[in-house]
């Protein structure tokens, strides 16, 4: 009989407790420590950020589904993890701290046999000065509290419009090394999509500030689209958008900090520049959240575990080298902690080896580009195979082969909205096989059979069936396991 | 479409930084009704669901 411990319940840690929970034979236990009360679909924040949904439409409790599933839901954040027991017990524990109003700080030493790490991203914005929300200036769709301040903040914005004043509003990446652009794309095209609803959009000038060094790029090197006979490409597809739709692109741009109503920022070639606005979404750097690992004696071996960034390290290549000398195999495949067989660290909260995107710096040496996105389907994929590994060893002993789902084998949809409504909305979905380019199997670096990109309403109905669908599956409603990640 | 690009570099302060977008393609009147068919879309719907599906059996399971 065993113990498995989840950390985080995101898509990737929901995934894999359901998995569990649905593979482990009777008598093992499974364990869900978040610090939130509530699942959140996040891709269709960006419908709340725009006023479009409420915040009730896009969260549930995850207490009602851990019970009827049979996991034990511990709302608490992880604190530290002693992969090797402390001076009471050589059985591998994690320290949490209870997030949960009636016990709040209070702290529990959870044992474990195995743990998935499916922690998540720390939100950075005091990566930059005048950043986001909370003491900041700027807003963010990040969490569904955040969305719904940023509803609030675009409607006076289109009050202001719609009582004759021009108004800039700023959509995009709050610092040089974010990730999630596919995420401020999406959002920046919605709200041009409410501006012209109310009628608005003639007074209103909209700016994508992106760290992007060209269009398109969305944190994975952009994508090569057979169309028509001819190869073209994501830049020029997004391009063809952003010119359509009179949004303005600030490429290769780090944010060095945010004053009210000013966003100071350097691009590529060191310039510093001012941008003034009157409404702001720019999103944050992710870190990994902030677990210390400690050996049976106290001491501390974090670095071990984890990359500095704060994400843990897994089978992946980390050896540095440069662009050029970047290979598929770079990427992690089971997601097994370096140097512990029973942790796996799945989603955001694995260290990748590197970052997809060409690596750029500006004239004064700032790093100016994407981080990997690790979010949705392959999100999902991770946590579920780590369940499996686990179910694995658990029923047919330790020797039992890991499941693998690497990165640079597995596609993703990215379906970001461009407008709402089931007759109106409207859509660039795009499609990419696999995630991270593996030029050695693909001249263009992905299957052009699958990697496509697409404009239209049938990719709006596509992200609308997939809000209801990715509910329902984590809702673990009948039939939820047939839903693939 | 030159007015629509007329408007947009009258709105770009001088010297800014903003990416000159004049040559990527526009849509056609008649591209922009093809989005927005419902016939054609319908397609486009199960088009596109049908290529995760695939990308789901080729990719998701990676077991030697």
């Amino acid at each position: 009989m065993a113990d498995v411990v989840v950390l985080g319940a995101g898509v990737s840690g929901h995934t894999a407790a359901l998995h569990l929970s649905r593979l482990l034979p009777p008598g093992n236990t499974v364990t869900v420590v978040s610090p939130n009360s509530q699942w959140n679909w996040i891709p269709s924040n960006i419908w709340v950020g725009v006023g479009k949904m409420a915040k009730k439409q896009v969260v549930f409790p995850l207490a009602p589904v851990y019970r009827k599933r049979g996991i034990r839901f511990v709302q608490a954040k992880a604190t530290a993890i002693r992969p090797r027991g402390d001076e009471t017990s050589e059985r591998p524990a994690v320290d949490v701290e209870y997030t949960a109003p009636d016990k709040a700080r209070q702290t529990e030493r959870i044992r474990y046999d195995y743990l998935v790490n499916a922690t998540g991203p720390q939100l950075r914005f005091h990566a930059t000065p005048g950043l986001g929300p909370d003491g900041g200036h700027t807003v963010s769709v990040c969490t569904a509290d955040h969305a719904v301040e940023a509803a609030a903040a675009l409607r006076d914005t289109i009050e202001r419009l719609k009582a004759g004043q021009s108004q800039t509003l700023v959509v995009g990446m709050g610092h040089g090394t974010c990730t999630c652009e596919g995420a401020a794309f999406e959002y920046v095209f919605n709200v041009d999509h409410e501006l012209r609803e109310a009628g608005v959009r003639d007074r209103a000038r909209l700016v994508f500030l992106t760290n992007e060094a060209e269009l398109g790029d969305f944190g994975v090197d952009g994508m090569v689209f057979e169309e028509r006979g001819f190869q073209t490409t994501s830049e020029l597809w997004a391009g063809s958008l952003f010119r359509e739709r009179d949004v303005q692109a600030i490429l290769g741009a780090h944010v060095s900090r945010v004053e009210p109503g000013v966003v100071h920022y350097e691009t590529l070639d060191g310039a510093s520049h001012t941008l003034d606005f009157d409404f702001a979404m720019l999103l944050p750097p992710f870190g990994g959240v902030q677990l210390k690992a400690f050996d049976r004696d106290g001491a501390d071996i974090t670095e071990h575990l984890f990359a500095p960034s704060g994400f843990m390290k897994v089978d992946a290549d980390y050896t540095p080298k440069p662009y050029e000398e970047w290979r598929a195999e770079d990427w992690p495949k089971t997601y097994q902690a370096v140097g512990y067989d029973n942790i796996w660290a799945v989603g955001i909260a694995f260290a990748p080896p590197h970052q997809i995107s060409r690596p750029r710096k500006s004239a004064n040496g700032t790093a100016i580009a994407p981080s990997p996105p690790r979010t949705g389907m392959p999100s999902g994929v991770m946590g579920k195979v780590a369940a499996m590994s686990i179910a694995d060893r658990i029923k047919h002993g330790t020797s039992a082969p890991n499941h693998e789902a690497s990165m640079a084998a597995m596609g993703a949809a990215c379906v970001a909205s461009v407008g709402e409504g089931l007759r109106t909305g409207s859509a660039a979905a795009m499609t990419m096989m696999p995630v991270v380019p593996d030029y050695q199997r693909f001249p263009t670096g992905r299957d052009l059979a699958d990697t496509r990109g697409e404009v239209g309403l049938a990719g709006h109905w596509v992200k609308l069936m997939l809000h209801y669908l990715f509910l329902y599956k984590a809702k673990a409603l009948p039939g939820w396991q047939l839903i693939p990640e | 479409m030159s007015e629509r690009m007329h408007e947009q570099q009258l709105r770009v302060p001088a010297g800014s930084t903003v990416a000159d977008l004049s040559k990527a393609p526009l849509p056609t009147e008649s591209t922009l009704r093809k989005r927005m068919s419902l016939p054609l879309q319908v397609i486009r719907f199960f088009v596109f669901n049908a290529r995760i599906m695939r990308m789901v059996l080729k990719g998701h399971s990676q077991d030697h």
